[in-house]
């Protein structure tokens, strides 16, 4: 094979518990992972929080050296955190290297917390997968962090979609019914026309959104604001209002939507708006695998980075990611 | 925002994909199209996005054949020699097939995987089909006969199981089509020569749909003892299919075998075009080839499928049965019928185009030196006869009415004066409507099917709620154009979306033919360059596909475009309405010349009325 990483099974297997900032800050965890990008809203969590971990990565994106980028470097490198700048091509491999290396050090369950406020939604999708690969060999425990930011009003002009398509290659899904319509499942951000965009452009058959509910209420109004023309394409049954502070009761109504609709529909998940709702979607996705798909729709390069302040709420939700019940090549051929 | 609890109202609710068969034949309205469709050909259907394709091709499966109730439907029926095998696809299966193996094995064990995905896929649509074609005998020889055949179908496709009954043989291909996803999961824990050898060795990754269905349909024309039966193999949206099986498929559109008919669906514009084309018209021997164009350069060839579609919403929707001008009026841009009954000529001096020329006129200096230079006098328009006064009149009829309506004042030197209000019946009218709509069946269900539904029929619709809803639809439109990228163009210093371009063109269509001098030949389309650069092409072509630009072919039936270089196009009219110009395509320049004083971005560059 290309790379060393052990690979993802057709069964993998993930369980999601409700979590908090108390239990993460009571837990010694094997590996810390930050991110660090533009938004100053990357170092808010380690600079905050007195959170222990024996091995402390910050991983920089190296296309976004702008706005607190320089000021996260300095923090994360004063503060113990081992730097590693690199493409998200190249992420979950370094992730496995770190993690594999740290699980082999230790008997019992590995550890993890994960800051994924200033994540692409790619790299966390790469986090999920290295989590269940590493769950090859022990239980992983994952705390996802997410600090929400602070409001900033929407962007004013509508961009275009540079991609569109499955997160990666592992949340595509599969179908063996592939003429079954999509039922596509949007989580909605404040980007206008971007959710009318990925309808247009998936064409789906039942629409549902997850609109979000945060402590600042002018986010749900600028929500709903830019998202006017979609208001007529769901019904008021289909829209479930979600709040930042209760990731795990999200967790719990997205996956009871998701049994309801896979029987009759092929699901897409589609998460813009805030991070939490993106891992709460590929936890999902693990949980209900391989019939549900987690697509990124974004505008790409073309468009200009806007900073994130932490408002100073920390929400977190856990994955138990256990051996997986694979399969035998031999049963093939 | 949340009052609502009324189903989806937009465009998405209305695709045909998300329909069962009987659902489509439901409502469905033939067209002249659809009888070339029926014929014992070939076939190749074109069209952008909601233009009816899938609609069209899902119509020849049985199951919609036999549900359907028209005028037509019996006759139409009978016409149908071939049983139809629907394989439709869509953006997601597109990606999954492509993401087979996790993008970690080797591309040509990657290219294996999707051409057996797609081969699987197949086949399971065809076992779909001849279950409901052929139902389970009850008489004991019969069933026995049945089963043999299933059974010697299912060894030919390598099922570990032999199949008892065709709904058995298509569970069994969805069994595979699972079989196959663990299959690449699992590649990865393989070396690259263990899993090459174990690609090789696994037979049913290799199969070829073409085969394996030539040999079901030896077996199963056997057992209905109709050796000739005809089937037709309906492939929809084509150019979702990941390229290396749209490959495959080409190849095997080669095949000679009589009693297999392909009849594809394709957007208006693919670089493969040629190939399919090529391909399809090697395989006619016997068989002819028909292109099928869904979209229409000219608003006439539209009007009457639009009357039809008229009528039958009406019926849809329980709604009393009217001609489509009495519920919608008649068109700002016709001449009125009251001109008619006035005098015998619409040119008459007190007929609606005599008042509009009188009105122009006078606010307009250009157009006034205009009809002096011509020798024409608005108020003795009707005794015009012969030479060329009576076509320049004729001709200046839709130009006049747009620039009357439009225009407050034009200074010799061109310098123009817009009216700040417009007047709401601009655009309005049935004719207009069905201009707008394109002849695109999802188009006319959501702003004609929406008015109808608001409204109703049994009293005339306001001009306002008309224009109301032609901006609902039309904002939805450029919402998705919008989300299309475009490369920088000019001085622009980042990349935009291709409605920005789109705009562009249609600012510069708007300064032909209303804010500047009066020309009786303005623009209205253009001729795409030889030397356009590649990422604009490719950003103009997503355009057409979408339905923003329309492809004004020349007489050649399969003038169909394989590239876009040197072709000519015009806006679309749902677009035209944005930009406040004539529903007609007008004379045409390069691209290049509108594109090439493309503004700074900071500069507002939004066409605002």
């Amino acid at each position: 094979m290309k790379t060393s990483l052990h690979s993802l099974t057709s069964d993998p297997c993930c369980k999601v518990h409700p979590s908090s900032l108390e239990q993460v800050q009571s837990t010694a965890f094997d590996a810390l992972i930050a991110s660090i990008g533009f938004e100053n809203r990357a170092r808010y969590f380690c600079e905050n929080h007195r959170i222990h971990g024996t091995k402390k990565i910050a991983y920089a994106f190296t296309d976004r050296n702008k706005i607190g980028f320089e000021k996260n470097v300095a923090f994360f490198d004063s503060n113990g955190f081992t730097i590693d700048s690199l493409e998200s091509i190249d992420f979950p491999i370094r992730l496995y290297q770190e993690l594999d290396s740290v699980s082999s050090a230790k008997e019992g369950e590995l550890r993890i917390c994960i800051d994924i406020s200033s994540m692409s939604r790619t790299r966390m999708a790469s986090v999920v997968e290295v989590a269940l690969m590493c769950a090859s060999k022990r239980t992983v425990i994952v705390d996802f962090v997410y600090c929400v930011a602070t409001y900033s009003p929407p962007p004013t002009e509508p961009t275009f979609i540079e991609t569109a398509g499955p997160v990666t290659p592992f949340f595509a899904g599969w179908t063996t019914r592939p003429e079954a319509p999509t039922c596509a499942i949007f989580g909605v951000g404040y980007e206008p026309d971007r959710v009318i965009g990925a309808i247009e452009y998936l064409e789906p058959g039942p629409i549902r959104a997850f609109v979000p509910v945060g402590t600042d209420p002018r986010f749900l109004e600028a929500v709903v604001d830019v998202n006017q023309p979609l208001w007529d394409e769901i019904s008021r049954d289909h829209q479930t209002f979600y709040k930042l502070s209760e990731p795990f009761n999200t967790f719990v109504r997205l996956e009871s939507l998701l049994y309801s609709v896979k029987q009759e529909y092929r699901p897409i998940l589609v998460p813009f708006g805030p991070k939490i709702f993106t891992i709460i979607c590929l936890l999902s996705a693990v949980s209900h695998y391989p019939s549900v798909a987690v697509w990124r729709v974004s505008g790409g390069a073309g468009i200009d980075p806007v900073d994130c302040e932490a408002s100073g709420e920390v929400h977190v939700i856990r994955a138990v990611f256990d051996k997986p019940k694979g399969n035998d090549l031999a049963s093939f051929g | 925002m949340v009052d609502k609890d009324q189903a989806p109202t937009l465009f998405p609710s209305f695709n045909a994909r998300n329909l069962s068969a009987a659902d489509v034949a439901r409502t469905f309205v033939p067209s002249e199209n659809f009888e070339k469709l029926c014929g014992q050909s070939h076939s190749l259907i074109v069209g952008p996005r909601g233009s009816g394709k899938t609609t069209l091709l899902k119509m020849l499966q049985q199951a919609a054949l036999d549900a359907w109730k028209h005028l037509d439907a019996e006759r139409i029926r009978q016409s149908v020699r071939f049983t139809g095998v629907y394989i439709p696809t869509d953006v997601n299966w597109d990606k999954q097939i492509a993401a087979l193996g996790l993008g970690r094995v080797d591309e040509k064990i990657r290219d294996c995987l999707s051409v057996a995905a797609f081969t699987t896929h197949v086949l399971r649509s065809f076992a779909q089909s001849i279950d409901e074609a052929i139902p389970v005998p009850t008489e004991q020889d019969a069933l026995k006969r049945y089963s043999e055949a299933v059974t010697r179908i299912s060894d030919e496709w390598q099922l570990d199981r032999p199949a008892r009954s065709f709904q058995s043989l298509r569970y069994c291909m969805r069994s595979r089509l699972n079989d196959l996803h663990r299959f690449a999961g699992q590649l990865q824990f393989a070396s690259k020569e263990e899993a090459n050898a174990l690609v090789a060795r696994t037979g049913w990754l290799h199969q070829n749909f073409l085969e394996l269905s030539s040999f079901a349909i030896d077996v199963v024309n056997d057992l209905v003892g109709n050796p000739g039966k005809m089937w037709a193999f309906l492939f929809d949206e084509l150019e979702l299919v990941p390229a290396n099986v749209r490959e495959h498929l080409i190849a095997c559109l080669r095949s000679t075998d009589q009693r297999i008919l392909f009849k594809l669906s394709l957007v208006p514009y693919t670089d493969e075009m040629s190939q399919f084309v090529d391909s399809m018209q090697s395989a006619t021997s016997g068989n002819d080839f028909v292109a099928i164009r869904l979209y229409y350069p000219k608003k006439e060839d539209a009007s009457s499928f639009c009357r039809h579609l008229w009528h039958a919403t009406l019926a849809e929707l329980g709604q009393p049965d009217k001609e489509p001008e009495a519920v919608l009026g008649e068109s700002y841009f016709q001449s009125s019928s009251d001109d008619w009954s006035k005098t015998t000529s619409a040119y008459g001096s007190d007929s609606r185009i005599a008042e509009r020329f009188n009105s122009l006129a006078q606010k307009d200096v250009t157009f006034a030196n205009f009809l002096k230079n011509h020798d024409i006098d608005p108020s003795d328009m009707q005794s015009l006869d012969g030479g060329e006064r009576p076509k320049v009149v004729r001709k200046a009829v839709s130009l006049v009415a747009l620039r009357d309506a439009l225009l407050r004042s034009v200074d010799e030197r061109g310098n123009a004066k817009l009216k700040s209000k417009v007047k709401p019946e601009l655009y309005t009218g049935a004719e207009t409507l069905f201009a707008i709509v394109e002849g695109n069946p999802r188009w006319f269900k959501g702003l004609l099917g929406e008015l109808v539904k608001k409204h109703g029929s049994k009293r005339k619709i306001d001009v306002k709620e008309q224009l109301q809803q032609i901006e609902i639809v039309s904002k939805r439109f450029r919402a998705l154009l919008r989300t299309i990228p475009c490369p920088k163009i000019g001085r622009q210093s980042s990349q935009r979306g291709i409605l920005l371009t789109l705009d562009q063109v249609g600012k510069a269509f708007h300064t032909s033919q209303v804010a500047g001098p009066f020309s009786l030949d303005p623009i209205g389309s253009f001729t795409i360059p030889n030397d356009v650069p590649a990422d604009l092409l490719e950003s103009l072509g997503r355009a057409v596909n979408a339905g923003g630009l329309i492809h004004m072919p020349g007489e050649d039936p399969v003038d169909l475009l394989s590239t876009l270089r040197t072709k000519r196009f015009r806006l679309s009219y749902l677009l035209a309405v944005h930009y406040k110009i004539l529903l007609r395509a007008e004379r045409d320049v390069s691209l290049n010349g509108l594109l090439e004083n493309v503004p700074d971005e900071n500069k507002p560059t939004l066409f605002d009325f």
